[in-house]
């Protein structure tokens, strides 16, 4: 509801970059438009990143697809003000008012005009009680033509009224449409005004939608609605927002959302077994694999397996893992607590399982399709007793396909579990980025038995990392109690020391084998006045941020964590002690700010600066850039909140 | 009198404005009356007879099932369409998030 200013380094003869906001009711069709214009963009040479915000009610109530597309970088940001918003109905318009810049473009159902805010019964309460206070302020009646009135008049918004029946009917008229498939007519309305304005070529719309599109008849009609809309917009406004030529040099991107990078990097890693349990934002990764179970045409290339829950998951991708394949798990948080117990058994007996643990808002059910990244600690620590592992967190789509394939090589080359964090943010937004660079992917599978060894002891004490035999080539014992070399359940206090100290001297190793470098990214100034510590999908809008604040003549700084078991302490240890621990400012999705905890846990250095936001939405660049010049002034604790 | 003050009008679950004719099997618009020679209105006994033999209505302007005849009454005074059927949809399984 805020009332943004009209940006004033837009200069609209050369329009770098464009922030758009597509709403509707979930099921209705956004996530087709929100691919289709993906694709269209990123076939035309431009980046793209499209953030997905929906409610976890499956179907009806208010979603939306924001969107940032630049000729000029390959975005990893979203930002408010929009330029345009695209609503498939009037609760669109009404809950991002206040998210459309000054100028912009708002394209909306001409029909609904007379549809009154506190009649939409998917509307949460406490929205309809911020409207209400709003048109009351405004002195506006509470239709959507008083809402569309207002933004014309007081923030020179250009509105595109359409009338989404007319259209239908008109394409009704052309085309016969398959009634099951109305909602896709709608999102094409969108896609359509959309490319207009923004002057996206037919071609590129062309290639979109024969992608989304595989039946013939689908494909045709929406072409039909499609040149309907593009020419009416276009004939009526121009391509106002016709982005200037890319200059990205990249000949081929990928378009992919997070969960499909994991699926993919998995696929290169030579996954050949993931168990999960359906959950939000998890389970798209899973069904992206079910659709790689038979890559190399013959026979399988890998099982996917759904189990009741995620105790079942957890032990059915141990027990692959002890078979000798590469296994792995995703979830989220209510899933992962389940698994807690089978982590610990796989710690105890060093088995090489990956977690792709997808964070969403919690505790409990929380805010299931909500992003957060409160589940740090929880990783780090899950399970009683003491055993090594490997957390990674990704920041983004390239760092998530890299981080997939190295949390294989670590589990198996440690024999330890590894948990790969991913937050909501990343696992459910659409990006382009380089078709990763395969010839430097390396699988380092550890130290494997093939052969039968006569007195073979799967826990053999020689070295913390004992060479590992799969089921059924070696006798060997596996128990969830403590045990001797051979596997068999031991008590003795003797040897409980020596497998302890077996099993934690992996934590000695991995530091020495995973580099210091490989454990955090820096970006910004040699020296600066500020330094954001940050990880997971704050790397892309602190980036942003920090780049804008330099550019206005700040000397700032982003220190991206990518591994937290081991930490990167060398690393901010100097950080801390050449710009000073007062300058480091943590930035994060959740309460506590949980890195600069366990910062203080693995350095004894104290990050009292904080910037968190915790509200499932994601941190945009210009809030955090707002943030940061308030830490600048002096506040210790900003709680972001932006975002509908 | 509209489309979807007819018997055979099966409104879309989302958006309002459209729904599916049964008689012409084909999407038709919520608010027109097309004079087509099939329209025909629910008989006054409709609601009452639906809350009774199936327990429930469907208030699609509302979204919200109703289950007491004086309530379905007073949602009908103010002119929202009362329901038991739906548009097939094909698309709503593609676009959802499948889990929870």
């Amino acid at each position: 509801m805020t009332r943004w200013p009209l940006r004033s380094r837009r200069e609209w003869t050369e329009l770098r970059e464009l922030r758009y906001i597509i709403g509707g009711p979930q099921g209705g069709g956004l996530e087709t438009t929100s691919e289709i214009l993906s694709w269209a963009f990123a076939r035309s040479g431009y980046g793209v990143i499209s953030d997905r915000e929906y409610f976890s009610n499956i179907k009806g109530r208010h979603s939306y697809i924001h969107a940032t597309v630049s000729g000029a970088e390959v975005p990893y940001h979203l930002s408010y003000p929009v330029d345009v918003i695209a609503a498939m109905d009037a609760e669109s318009v009404f809950s991002h008012i206040g998210d459309i810049r000054d100028g912009g473009y708002l394209i909306y159902n001409s029909d609904e005009g007379q549809s009154r805010f506190n009649a939409i019964p998917s509307m949460e309460r406490e929205l309809r009680d911020r409207l209400a206070a709003f048109m009351k302020a405004e002195s506006l009646d509470g239709t959507l033509a008083s809402v569309v009135k207002y933004l014309s008049d007081a923030r020179r918004v250009n509105a595109i009224g359409l009338s989404y029946r007319d259209l239908l009917d008109q394409l009704q008229k052309k085309e016969s449409v398959e009634a099951a498939q109305a909602s896709r007519y709608i999102s094409t309305i969108l896609s359509g005004a959309m490319a207009a304005l923004s002057g996206v070529s037919r071609e590129s719309i062309e290639f979109s939608m024969r992608r989304r599109f595989r039946q013939d008849e689908i494909y045709r009609a929406n072409m039909t609605m499609f040149d309907i809309v593009s020419s009416l917009v276009e004939s009526k406004h121009g391509s106002p927002l016709k982005l200037e030529g890319s200059t990205l040099s990249l000949r081929k991107m990928l378009v992919a959302s997070g969960n499909d990078t994991v699926a993919m990097a998995k696929a290169v890693a030579g996954l050949r077994f993931q168990s999960y349990y359906p959950i939000t934002p998890a389970a798209d990764e899973s069904f992206t694999l079910e659709e790689y179970e038979r890559l190399a045409g013959d026979g399988p290339t890998m099982l996917v397996y759904q189990l009741e829950d995620e105790l079942a998951v957890i032990n059915a991708a141990i027990g692959a893992a002890l078979a000798g394949v590469r296994s792995a798990a995703a979830t989220s948080g209510p899933g992962f607590d389940l698994m807690v117990e089978g982590l610990g058994w796989a710690g105890m007996n060093e088995v090489p399982v990956v977690v792709t643990y997808y964070q969403r808002g919690g505790p409990s059910t929380g805010q299931p399709t909500r992003g957060a990244q409160s589940d740090l600690l929880s990783s780090v620590f899950a399970s009683h007793g003491e055993y090594p592992r490997v957390v990674l967190a990704s920041g983004d789509h390239v760092e998530a396909f890299y981080d997939t394939i190295d949390a294989f090589n670590y589990a198996e080359q440690f024999q330890v579990p590894v948990i790969h964090l991913v937050d909501k943010f990343l696992a459910n937004t659409i990006a382009t980025f380089p078709i990763p660079d395969l010839s430097s992917v390396k699988i380092n599978r550890g130290a494997v038995i093939k052969e039968k060894v006569p007195g073979y002891k799967r826990f053999d004490f020689t070295y913390p990392v004992s060479p590992r035999a799969p089921l059924g080539t070696n006798v060997m014992w596996y128990t969830g109690d403590e045990h001797d070399e051979y596997g068999h359940i031991s008590e003795d206090s003797e040897n409980r020391v020596k497998i302890m100290e077996k099993r934690m001297g992996k934590l000695e190793v991995m530091e020495k084998e995973i580099p210091e470098e490989r454990r955090y990214s820096y970006f910004g100034d040699e020296r600066p006045d500020l330094i954001l510590v940050g990880w997971g999908f704050v790397k892309g809008v602190a980036t942003k941020a920090v780049s804008e604040l330099r550019a206005s003549g700040k000397k700032v700084g982003y220190l991206h964590i990518r591994t937290f078991v081991p930490f990167p302490s060398r690393t901010i240890g100097s950080v801390a002690k050449d710009v000073g621990a007062d300058r480091l400012v943590a930035v994060e999705h959740n309460y506590e700010a949980q890195a600069a905890v366990l910062t203080a846990a693995n350095t004894g250095i104290t990050i009292g600066k904080k910037i968190v936001k915790f509200t499932g939405r994601p941190m945009y660049a210009n809030e955090l850039e707002e943030a940061v010049m308030r830490v600048m002034k002096g506040e210790n604790r900003v709680v972001l909140e932006y975002g509908a | 009198m509209s489309c979807r003050d007819c018997t055979y009008y099966v409104p879309h679950a989302l958006y309002r404005y459209i729904g599916f004719c049964e008689k012409e099997r084909r999407v038709v618009i919520g608010e027109e009356y097309r004079k087509c020679g099939y329209f025909e209105i629910n008989p006054d006994s409709y609601i009452k007879d639906t809350i009774e033999g199936r327990g429930w209505i469907y208030c699609a302007d509302c979204y919200m099932p109703i289950y007491d005849y004086e309530t379905a009454l007073k949602h009908k005074a103010m002119g929202h369409l009362l329901t038991t059927k739906f548009m097939f949809d094909q698309v709503a399984a593609e676009e959802s998030p499948g889990v929870d």
